[in-house]
């Protein structure tokens, strides 16, 4: 053959080489292997064609028992089925197709057609059986476990066991297993196992879990060591790495008690290693829940720590949490501020005394003057203040006045002068003025004295009445008013009111009357008579006349008109 | 007008036979491999399968649509598949669908385990698809007592020309025939 032909040849030959492959697709298992019912079996297809999904297709003699589809990763079609109970033995035929290129391979595997039980997969291990093992096949064993058979078995774990396998368990894994025992009502023995774990861990896994979930671990972990959960928290700050995720653990937060925060955030105080880690909570806390935080802070009295938080606050953060305060709290606790603080604060203010008033400015001697000033508290604190009054230089009166913010108060006094002239006023610094004038003597006022007290007559003889005269002078110059007591033998018989007037004299009578005979001593207002009571004289004895000449003549005109009537006759 | 008759002899030896018929076969196999890609492209088939699935969703059985089913109730599956009954473009003509076409319909639904397929149920019906008429299809299954609660659970729909090996779905033809729906278990 020449070198024409061996030429053409050639050129035939790479043409033909140069059509397109067939596409070819391969399923290369199963193939033919027996399964039982409840087994995995793997279908697994190789294509080279440019097929992204492929259809699955198996089927027992004519019947189809499944059809789904899958997708091709580099070429390679992998598809995982549990064969279910209801499929009976027998050989199965699967077939898969590329969607694109329409390539198919099959493959068949069995089932055997007498009964044969699913294997039982094996029991999860128990608590006691991981407890047992090294700690890699620990956590292996817990990994394997789904979330919820983990974290059953991890709540009855020893905490110090459940930390090791937990510092070696991924933080998605691990967040999932806290997440799952706190909700399950575990939160306190997944709070033993943070405490115990290294604080990183713990840390991360604090981060990470949702908010509720977290609130609820970091309470237990408070209550079983607050010493361990401080630790854990400071490291969770340090972690949290920036602003957004540190807001998100602040959140967090938000749902722990305040006095569980109080417990924890002192704790954290005395730690040695961040101080700021308090204040760096505060910052993206919410202010209500902070606010919170500091009553139940006050109320230990530990104005120290709170002071040390407050010392690494932003200016903005410390200037809304010290007005948010109440004016109780800033009162008591601005002194425990140390002066870099203070200074960040805005002027907390003092009480302002003004308003000076002298009413009247013009009187006469030893009449009243009513002086006041308004005292006010505009500040930020609760203060205290004297308030003097100062007359021509001298002291003469002080309050004391205390104010809250925002309160204010008028302080009043009412003073005299017996000496006429001007005198100055100053209150404060606050100056001001007034006049006395010598006035109009005053008339004397009423004097009334007991002048006499009389009886009559003298004496009387039992039940008939006495008189009894209370004679009263009135020295002074204005009319007066006395209640006259008169008592007999001591003893108060009767009263009687009157008015006297000025320079003039009244009398007052009673009338007494006793039924025993005796000598009385009256009195009234220290003036005293006597009177004296007699039995009546006793009546003449001997014969009745008056009777008997009634007698008489009676039966003489009884008589006369006896004997006129028989002359009648 | 002149006419020139010339005379061309040509010689064949046997040299220039054989290439002669290399070029010739090497010629015609390009003309041919043109015309048959050319063919495909332009050569549409005149009543071509237009098949969609116009709804899929999941129900109660009191056809409560819902997508999160108690452990032990009842929970259904309803698509509806519809063949084109109008004038549509299928590149480079228009085609009208007016002849019914049977096709393979079926429903599965599973749970997947991590990328393990739990099979719950099956159902594959060969149906007649008349043009404009709705096919309604309907799957009851119980969510077993024992079923892992959560999401992950899958109702899909296939239609299908004809089962494989031979058989394909017409996803050529523009609409999604296979179509997923996901629910869950509580």
């Amino acid at each position: 053959m020449n070198k024409k032909i061996v030429l053409g040849l050639v050129i035939l030959g790479a043409f033909l080489l140069s059509t397109p492959m067939v596409s070819a697709l391969s399923v290369d298992s199963p193939s033919g292997e027996t399964y039982r019912t409840g087994d995995t079996v793997t279908i697994h297809a190789v294509n080279y064609a440019a097929d992204s999904t492929g259809y699955i297709q198996i089927q027992r003699g004519s019947t189809i028992v499944w059809i789904d589809e899958g997708g091709f990763v580099a070429n390679v079609l992998s598809y995982k089925l549990k064969i279910p109970s209801s499929w009976s033995g027998g050989t199965y035929t699967v077939y898969v197709k590329g969607t694109i290129s329409k390539d198919t391979g099959s493959t068949t595997f069995k089932i055997p057609t007498s009964f044969l039980p699913p294997i039982a997969p094996p029991a999860p291990p128990t608590s006691s059986d991981i407890e047992d093992m090294s700690l890699a096949d620990a956590v292996d064993a817990i990994e394997d476990l789904d979330v919820e058979d983990a974290a059953d078995v991890m709540a009855d774990l020893t905490p110090e066991k459940a930390a090791d396998i937990v510092d070696e368990l991924d933080t998605e894994d691990a967040v999932e297993i806290f997440e799952e025992g706190v909700a399950a009502g575990d939160a306190e023995e997944f709070a033993d196992i943070a405490n115990e774990a290294d604080p990183e861990v713990a840390a991360d896994i604090m981060l990470e879990m949702e908010p509720e979930a977290g609130a609820d671990l970091v309470e237990e972990m408070v209550s079983d060591d607050v010493n361990a959960a401080a630790l854990r928290v400071e490291e969770a700050v340090k972690r949290s790495g920036n602003e957004e995720i540190l807001a998100e653990f602040g959140g967090t937060l938000e749902g722990v008690p305040p006095e569980t925060l109080v417990s924890l955030f002192r704790e954290i105080v005395g730690l040695p290693a961040t101080p700021s880690t308090v204040a760096e909570l505060f910052e993206v806390m919410d202010i209500t829940k902070v606010i919170d935080i500091i009553d139940g802070w006050m109320a230990t009295e530990d104005y120290e720590g709170l002071a040390t938080v407050f010392s690494y606050l932003s200016d903005a953060k410390l200037e809304e949490i010290f007005l948010s305060m109440t004016p109780e709290d800033r009162t008591t606790f601005y002194p425990y501020l140390d002066e870099p603080s203070q200074a960040k604060l805005p002027d907390v203010g003092e009480l302002t005394v003004s308003d000076l008033s002298i009413t009247p400015t013009t009187v006469e001697t030893g009449d009243p003057i009513t002086i006041s000033v308004e005292v006010s508290n505009d500040g930020l604190l609760q203060f205290s203040e004297g308030v003097t009054l100062k007359i021509d230089g001298s002291s003469v009166e002080s309050e004391m006045v205390t104010l809250m913010p925002g309160d204010s108060e008028t302080v009043t006094w009412t003073v005299s002068e017996a000496t006429a002239g001007t005198y100055s006023v100053d209150v404060n610094g606050l100056t001001g003025s007034f006049t006395v004038e010598e006035g109009e003597p005053e008339p004397e006022p009423a004097n009334i004295v007991y002048h006499s007290v009389a009886v009559s007559p003298s004496s009387v003889e039992v039940g008939n009445p006495v008189t009894i005269t209370v004679t009263l002078d009135n020295t002074g110059e204005l009319i007066g008013t006395e209640t006259v007591e008169l008592y007999v033998n001591d003893v108060l018989e009767d009263s009687n009111t009157t008015s006297v007037a000025g320079g003039g004299t009244d009398t007052v009578t009673f009338q007494v009357t006793k039924d025993t005979a005796g000598t009385y001593t009256v009195e009234a207002g220290g003036e005293t008579a006597t009177f004296t009571v007699t039995e009546p004289e006793p009546e003449p004895s001997g014969f009745p006349w008056t009777y008997a000449i009634v007698g008489v003549v009676i039966v003489a005109v009884a008589a006369y008109m006896y004997m006129q009537q028989q002359k009648k006759l | 007008m002149s006419i020139d008759n010339q005379e061309i002899t040509i010689n064949l030896d046997a040299k220039r036979l054989v290439a002669i018929t290399l070029l010739a076969v090497i010629s015609i196999y390009t003309i041919y491999s043109y015309s048959i890609a050319l063919f495909a492209f332009i050569n549409v088939d005149a009543n071509p399968p237009f098949i969609r699935v116009t709804s899929h969703n999941t129900y109660d059985t009191s056809n409560v649509q819902t997508d999160s089913f108690a452990r032990g109730t009842t929970a259904r599956v309803k698509a509806s598949v519809e063949k084109a009954s109008d004038y549509f473009t299928v590149a480079p003509a228009y085609t009208s669908f007016t002849e019914s076409t049977t096709s393979k319909i079926s429903v599965i639904v599973y749970y997947d385990d991590g990328g393990v397929i739990n099979i719950l149920k099956i159902q594959s019906k060969s149906v007649t698809l008349q043009p404009g008429v709705p096919y309604n299809i309907q799957l009851d299954f119980t969510i077993p007592s024992n079923a892992v609660t959560g999401t992950h659970y899958y109702a899909k729909i296939f239609v299908w020309d004809e089962y494989l090996p031979s058989g394909d779905n017409i996803r050529d033809l523009t609409y999604p025939v296979a179509t997923s729906k996901m629910f869950s278990a509580t």
